[in-house]
């Protein structure tokens, strides 16, 4: 078990010259060590003490373990100090960045190095993973059901848009549409553009409700129940 | 120019019809905010709300009616990110089985509450084998650290130790400093004398009436021990760092 740290502005540049090196095929294992002392790293708490070795079968999983981690912690210290999550991924990046073949597959930044900007904050695979477990516990399972290092689609088009991933009663309606409790996995072809009612058209739909009816107060099942024909399939689904 | 068509009639508040200030308590952050909503054509009854939002976080404060305003417990303690919060107005007709939109105002930067002075600031040096100590110009103290201490700047934000280590003493020595060496006045008190009292009067109430030395009525007794209430209250208020600090020595 390792004291929570948080990572400096000079930790994250180190960090981020780091994957900039994978990426241009090094092999090199990352900086762990280097980075968890000062001027990198500085201490955070040691009331909150992480396990560096555990392996994460997936994000809820991920997500699971850090609620419970930092279940005494308040919310605005997590967030504010940006620093721990980098430090965080640093410190998982096997689960985040696995070696497969000798090979580690390194995505954009903002996946491991936690962006300021609100368009892409909620990449960051580990702030992600608790951030939406947190707020949505079950219902996270659309977003994070996916191996660690997997930002899905339902992720990016529902997270991006701070109306929808702000809205407890429009999640709880988007798991009971497209959830498949049988399988427990997404419901087969809610992704695709060519479906009725798939996730896409229901953002549109959405976006048009939004301007008429208050929807942050409305139940999911209010919210269900608002929505035209073409999701029908979807609610019908004998699934639940 | 694009055209836009409002289908649902759904109107605009205008800016200049609300006020949403932020405000700071004992650390606890709220807002405060009012309307005018006269002469928008909106019904008595309906609903308004104050929604405050950035990224994931969202959180929705009823406001009673159009006629009737009632201000809510606005305090914002359980959003995560409150330094970048943006806030929704919005009225909601709820006289049927779903509330409806009637107007919006969105995207609302709150006013910040004034600026915050420190009332000590914070000078790095070399001072050879002294951690810190304190200096006093006509604007009142400054906190010496020193320099060649590696990662001071980091450590005196973050380090609960030095945290501990320095300014208890640091608000002891300032206020023994004002009372008994700087000759305060409670006619005509300097801003510094001023602040720091009332920064004292935060933790431990209101100090001693008399504090000037070369009144009869000055309580010696009674000002020390008012002193050592604002540390000892200033310790306590310090809980979570006095407890990462234990954690610290607990580990060596």
């Amino acid at each position: 078990m390792k004291d929570l740290l948080c990572l400096t502005d000079s930790g994250r540049k180190i960090f981020a010259e780091y994957l900039q090196r994978i990426r241009s095929g090094g092999s090199e294992s990352p900086p762990r060590d280097e980075l968890s002392r000062e001027p990198y790293s500085t201490a955070f708490s040691s009331a909150i003490q992480v396990d560096e070795s555990t392996n994460f079968s997936s994000r809820i999983e991920l997500g699971e373990y850090l609620h419970r981690t930092f279940q005494k912690s308040d919310r605005n210290t997590l967030l504010s100090n940006y620093g721990i999550w980098d430090w965080l991924a640093l410190l998982w990046f096997d689960n985040i960045c696995p070696l497969d073949q000798g090979i580690r597959k390194v995505r954009e930044t903002a996946r491991y190095i936690l962006s300021r900007d609100r368009s892409d904050y909620y990449r960051h695979l580990i702030l992600g993973s608790w951030d939406l477990y947190s707020l949505y516990g079950l219902y996270s399972r659309l977003f994070l059901n996916c191996p660690p290092y997997i930002h899905n689609d339902w992720t990016e088009q529902l997270a991006s848009r701070q109306d929808i991933i702000t809205n407890k009663g429009l999640i709880e309606a988007v798991d009971w549409l497209y959830w498949d409790d049988k399988r427990g996995r997404p419901k087969i072809g809610a992704t695709d553009r060519k479906r009725q009612g798939n996730i896409r058209r229901l953002i549109m739909v959405i976006g048009q409700l939004d301007l008429t009816y208050d929807l942050h107060a409305m139940s999911a099942d209010e919210i269900l129940l608002l929505l035209p024909e073409e999701f029908d399939l979807w609610k019908m689904y004998p699934t639940k | 120019m694009k055209r836009r068509i409002n289908f649902t009639q759904r109107k605009k508040i205008p800016r200049d019809r609300i006020v949403l200030n932020l405000m700071e308590h004992m650390g606890q952050k709220s807002f405060d905010a009012g309307f005018n909503f006269q002469g928008m054509g909106l019904p008595d009854h309906a609903a308004v709300y104050v929604e405050a939002y950035h990224k994931t976080d969202y959180m929705r404060y009823p406001f009673g009616t159009v006629s009737q305003i009632r201000k809510p417990d606005t305090r914002m303690g359980s959003l995560g990110r409150i330094e970048n919060l943006h806030f929704r107005v919005k009225i909601v007709d709820e006289s049927g089985n779903k509330g409806l939109i009637l107007a919006v105002a969105d995207g609302i930067k709150p006013e910040a509450p004034p600026q915050r002075r420190s009332i000590l600031p914070v000078d790095f040096k070399e001072m050879g084998n002294q951690i810190w100590r304190l200096s006093f110009d006509a604007d009142g103290p400054i906190l010496e650290l020193n320099s060649t201490i590696p990662f001071i700047r980091d450590k005196a934000k973050r380090d609960p130790r030095l945290f501990f280590y320095i300014f208890p003493s640091v608000i002891r020595n300032i206020l023994i400093h004002l009372i008994f060496y700087n000759e305060f006045d409670s006619d005509e008190p300097e801003e510094w004398h001023r602040d720091w009292l009332n920064y004292g009067q935060r933790y431990a109430g209101p100090p001693p009436s008399v504090l000037e030395r070369e009144k009869d009525s000055f309580d010696w007794d009674e000002v020390i021990q008012w002193i050592d209430r604002v540390v000892t209250e200033f310790g306590i208020s310090h809980q979570d760092e006095w407890d990462k600090l234990i954690q610290l020595e607990e580990k060596g």
